[in-house]
């Protein structure tokens, strides 16, 4: 029988960040699933070009939550800044790492996230990136997202904000078993169930992949609850996903339902693991 | 002067007349209920107890082993038993203050009670919380209000950035806070592109930047405020939670405490503090997981602190306590805050305060020795201040000597209301009274136990039931009418004296042990005559070996005694000797020396200091007597020197002075003394012969010593007369005088004793102011009137020029 990380085969994992608070938070998971999934990550800090330019505008000042007033903002500071910041995010990585027994590596690049995402994207299985709030950075980051998912050669982890554990594994089983090996690691890192939508294209194929389901659970001696899913519409893929409490989401990019879930998945308050 | 008679056998020891009970055995008689001997002691005990108000403590005064304890345990325990059992009191934590523990009084076997419900009320108390903040409810309504404060965050600042959008400017989140960029196609503007911008579109976009800041400003400044609502909501949530969670059992304890005002009112504190530390609770739930030490104890450190310390526990009692002190410290009076070493550090918490002496024995009596008291450091203080401030107040020693100066626990005082009888020897109770202010105004009472009592019928029935109580009462064989009266016998002589008991009960009940053991080796069923001999002889001669070496050493000649001749100048004088509990007399050497000299008596001991006061006050009278008697209108005009030959240890008491005078008026006047003599007595400046200590055992040293050499029947004792009541000699002297073989020879004058040391008339002045020719005192005088004119030719010789 084919060994189950084979059958997974996420061996080097690349976790993106840049200057936001999530991205430490992203590290944690990020090393988490490694250790579930056996693989090596490596860290990668994007010092978003954006920013320097930004700074180095005659009008650009700089407003903090925590302090009043607003202060001048200039090229040199926000060097510093990014600076700090990749040195808190290979911190971070390192302990998060030696707590959870990763092997583990750091890199800065600069430009921006999704042009640096692809340009490494080359060297590693899976591709983790946090999810940004706002309108401007979600519209960006969608973009990069779109486009890292689109261009990528490896498969993509969209981590959402807070911790994945607790909440359900979610797979979208259109017949890969590759998403259940995966679903089953994931589960099994976190402590949380397994749960897996047999989504066919009709009610006699989504029993079908029910079936198929069950018996690779079975065989692989993993609790997991199987529901079918016939002919799924976004609107109830999504509907779904809120009932389960869906903490991360697994699906196959082969499989036929993926590019119309898209936007469920997109809006969804969960990870998304989209296997390539 | 008629011939100076000895004294009869029979007064030489009382004997107990068995005759004269009316029982066979002890078994016969009842128990003895009443105190024998103490009446004033037992008055005084009577006194303390029942007189209120404070101060009216007791001192048990009197020497070791005559039964104070018990006594005063007996009435003590007498008096406590129609007393109620007192409170129970527990500490409990001061939520305001932690450092100052509170104390809680409770009904006696309430306080267990009110432990337990505490414990029960911390494991409800957990259980309910938990039950509480995890469920659904209030997960729900916690995430609501979580959303709402993100939602609130989240809109401002979409906002701000949404118009900053229309209006072409970039909101962008930096690693420092917000700033805001030009955009052209969707990117920011770079500074060398915007320098490229007309001036008026420069000037364009740095107003609407400006403008987007204030309303970015304005949106961000509003977040504390949503926090602080959230917050409240938050704490609001929690308190109702934790009220629903809490009220019941509160309200529960509070029905079953409705009684007890202080106990409601902690009840109240315990349940604001769940609800002002719910937040604590259900956010730090690992501190559960805090495995210290105190914690395997009492629960997590959280809970610990609604636990109460069950401090004293009376419910067991029926009735209010009787404490003894058996290591009267100050920690062990005052009680003591325990600390547990943690990580390198001490920690305490109230549950470490434990209770001394004072606590267990207030509302009822407390037991104390006074030596132990004084010499255990600052218990003494600490007992005064608790009695003077009438509560107990733990404070840590090294905290009273101003040691301590770290943060430790101050318990709430417990208010105190006890009698504190403190037992110890006279001494004590005569130098605390001299030198401590304090002392007289808190033990107003004092119970002084005497050591012996009048013998007399009544006396020796009571004495009998006091042996019967004890044979019972220790399991031993009963004593027959014949062993009864031998240890009556013996307590008279341990009394010393033949009119009196002694009230030594320690001695007795060792004695009656021993002698029912002798008579358990002799297969006897009662203990008789016999078994008491036995082992008042084996008491004597178990403890008597340098008694033995002594006359040991009289006999082989080492230590120089005669017992028979005359020597002019030298008496047999008697000391006793006092080693521990057994005292025994030793004969002595006493002599004299005389020449002319200024009138002075040189007490030789003095000179070398191993004399003390009282022997120096007995030889300083001998001058007075010599003066008065003899030399009254001339100068004494003698140097005397008087010394205790052999004598290698320190010497006290006026005991030798009569043996000292003899010797003395021997040496002046030239005649010799009897030496199968021995001589005890102290004397007055007017010659008469005055009661001494240890006559029975002065009598049996000399005894012992002529009887190991062979009696000759001239040889014997002269003793004050005064001392003749004081009699209980052993039965080998009685007997050796009924034998005619010693005599005992009571002497009331100094005069009677010279003429039966001298077998010379003394002489007494006659009409014409002169002594009779041929008298002891008529040679004195003749030789103090021959030295006085010798003196007087010395002083009229004409001084020789210097250089002739």
């Amino acid at each position: 029988m084919k060994d189950l990380r084979d059958i997974a085969d996420l061996r080097r994992i690349l976790v993106a960040l840049d200057a936001g608070e999530q991205g430490l938070a992203d590290l944690e998971e990020a090393a988490r699933l490694a250790a579930g999934l056996e693989a090596e990550l490596v860290g990668l800090f994007v010092e978003d070009t954006e920013l320097l330019e930004a700074a180095g505008l005659p009008v650009a000042r700089v407003i903090s939550r925590h302090a009043l007033g607003d202060m001048a903002l200039d090229a040199a500071l926000m060097q510093r800044a990014l600076r700090v910041w990749a040195a808190r995010s290979r911190e971070s990585l390192a302990a998060a790492a030696s707590h959870w027994q990763v092997q583990w590596s750091f890199r800065v690049a600069r430009g921006t996230l999704a042009e640096q995402v692809l340009s490494e994207a080359g060297e590693f299985d899976l591709l983790a990136l946090g999810r940004p709030g706002g309108p401007l950075r979600e519209a960006r980051r969608r973009s990069a997202t779109h486009s890292v998912t689109e261009q990528a050669q490896c498969s993509v982890l969209l981590l959402r904000k807070g911790p994945l554990a607790q909440q359900p594994v979610v797979v979208i089983f259109e017949g890969s078993e590759r998403a259940l090996a995966v679903g089953r690691a994931l589960s099994r890192v976190y402590g949380c169930r397994l749960v897996v939508l047999a989504a066919g294209s009709d009610a006699a194929a989504a029993e079908a992949l029910e079936e198929k389901a069950a018996a690779w659970l079975a065989r692989h001696e993993t609790i997991g609850e199987v529901d079918p899913l016939a002919g799924p519409e976004p609107e109830a893929l999504g509907e779904a996903l809120r009932a389960r409490y869906a903490g991360i989401v697994v699906l196959d990019r082969q499989g036929a339902l993926t590019p119309r879930l898209e936007p469920v998945l997109s809006e969804a308050d969960c990870s998304v693991l989209v296997l390539k | 002067m008629s011939p100076l008679k000895p004294l009869t056998p029979d007064a030489l020891c009382w004997q107990c007349e068995p005759g004269r009970f009316d029982f066979e055995t002890t078994s016969d008689l009842d128990d003895l209920t009443e105190v024998i001997g103490q009446a004033r002691a037992v008055e005084a005990i009577r006194f303390a107890i029942g007189m209120p108000g404070s101060g009216y403590n007791l001192y048990a005064l009197g020497p070791e082993g005559i039964g104070k304890h018990t006594v005063v345990r007996r009435f003590l325990e007498e008096q406590a038993g129609r007393e109620p059992a007192p409170s129970d009191w527990c500490y409990v934590s001061n939520f305001q203050e932690p450092r100052k523990p509170w104390a809680l009084r409770l009904p006696p076997g309430r306080g267990a009670v009110f432990q337990a419900d505490m414990a029960r009320f911390v494991q409800d108390v957990q259980a309910g919380l938990q039950s509480a903040f995890e469920s659904d409810e209030y997960r729900t309504r916690q995430q609501v209000i979580e959303e709402e404060l993100k939602e609130q965050r989240e809109q401002s600042l979409t906002e701000v950035e949404q118009e900053a959008l229309a209006r072409g400017i970039a909101l962008l989140r930096t690693p420092i806070g917000f700033a805001f960029g030009p955009l052209r196609d969707g990117k920011v503007v770079s500074p060398e592109a915007f320098q490229k911008f007309p001036e008026e579109e420069q000037k364009q976009v740095q107003e609407t930047i400006e403008e987007l800041q204030e309303k970015l400003k304005s949106a961000l400044q509003k977040a504390p405020v949503w926090v602080k609502q959230a917050r409240d909501a938050m704490r609001k949530l929690n308190d109702e939670t934790a009220m629903f969670a809490v009220g019941h059992l509160i309200q529960t304890l509070s029905e079953q405490y409705a009684a007890l005002p202080e106990v409601l009112s902690y009840l109240d504190e315990v349940r604001q503090d769940v609800i002002d530390h719910v937040e604590v609770f259900v956010n730090a739930p690992d501190k559960a997981a805090d495995h210290s030490a105190a914690e395997f104890e009492n629960g997590p450190p959280l809970f610990r602190r609604y636990r109460a310390n069950l401090f004293v526990d009376n419910r067991d009692k029926d009735h209010a306590p009787v404490e003894y002190e058996d290591d009267p410290s100050y920690d062990r009076l005052i009680g003591r805050i325990e600390h547990r070493a943690e990580m390198g550090t001490l920690q305490t918490d109230f549950h470490m305060i434990r209770p001394g002496a004072l606590h267990r024995a207030n509302a009822g009596y407390l037991i104390v020795d006074t030596r132990k008291l004084l010499t255990r450091p600052l218990a003494w203080e600490g007992l005064k201040r608790a009695l003077m401030a009438k509560e107990i107040r733990i404070e840590p020693l090294a905290q009273m000597l101003g040691l301590l100066s770290t943060v430790t626990l101050e318990p709430e005082p417990i208010p105190l209301e006890l009698k504190v009888v403190l037992v110890g020897e006279r001494l004590l109770y005569y130098l605390l009274s001299q030198y401590d202010p304090e002392f007289e105004r808190l033990f107003k009472v004092a119970a002084d136990f005497d050591e012996r009592f009048e013998r007399s019928d009544e006396h020796n029935l009571m004495y009998a039931r006091l042996v019967a109580t004890v044979a019972r009462r220790e399991e031993l064989r009963p004593f027959d009418r014949e062993g009864v009266a031998r240890v009556l016998g013996h307590a008279a002589r341990l009394a010393g004296d033949a009119e009196r008991l002694s009230t030594e009960i320690e001695r007795l009940i060792d004695l009656l042990r021993e002698a029912d053991y002798w008579a358990g080796q002799g297969g006897r069923a009662t203990v008789g005559a016999e078994e008491v001999q036995k082992a008042v002889d084996s008491q004597t001669r178990r403890l008597d070996r340098v008694r033995e070496r002594v006359q040991e050493e009289i006999r082989r000649g080492t230590i120089v005694i005669d017992t028979e001749g005359e020597v002019t100048g030298q008496v047999n004088g008697l000391s006793v000797l006092q080693l521990g509990g057994f005292a025994f007399g030793r004969p002595s050497r006493i002599t004299a020396r005389v020449r002319l000299g200024k009138g002075d008596v040189v007490d030789i001991e003095r000179e070398v200091a191993l004399g003390g006061p009282l022997h120096s006050k007995g030889v300083l009278i001998l001058s007075g007597y010599l003066s008065a008697h003899y030399a009254s209108e001339r100068p004494l005009s003698l140097s005397a020197s008087l010394v205790f030959e052999q004598s290698y240890g320190g010497v006290d008491g006026d005991s030798a002075s009569s043996a000292e005078l003899y010797t003395l008026l021997s040496a002046i006047a030239g005649v010799p003394l009897r030496q199968d003599l021995a001589v005890t007595g102290s004397v007055n400046q007017r010659g008469q012969v005055q009661a001494i200590g240890g006559v029975n055992e002065k009598i049996e040293g000399f005894f012992d010593l002529c009887a190991a050499r062979g009696l000759n029947g001239r040889q014997g004792v002269m003793i004050p007369a005064a001392n003749v009541k004081h009699l209980m000699l052993d039965r080998r002297v009685v007997a050796a005088v009924e034998a005619g073989e010693f005599q005992v020879y009571p002497v009331e004058t100094i005069d009677q004793g010279l003429e039966l040391l001298t077998a010379m008339p003394a002489g007494e002045r006659g009409a014409d102011g002169a002594f009779p020719e041929d008298s002891f005192n008529r040679l004195v005088e003749a030789r103090l009137i021959e030295l006085a004119e010798k003196r007087k030719a010395f002083g009229a010789a004409p001084k020789l020029e210097e250089g002739t």
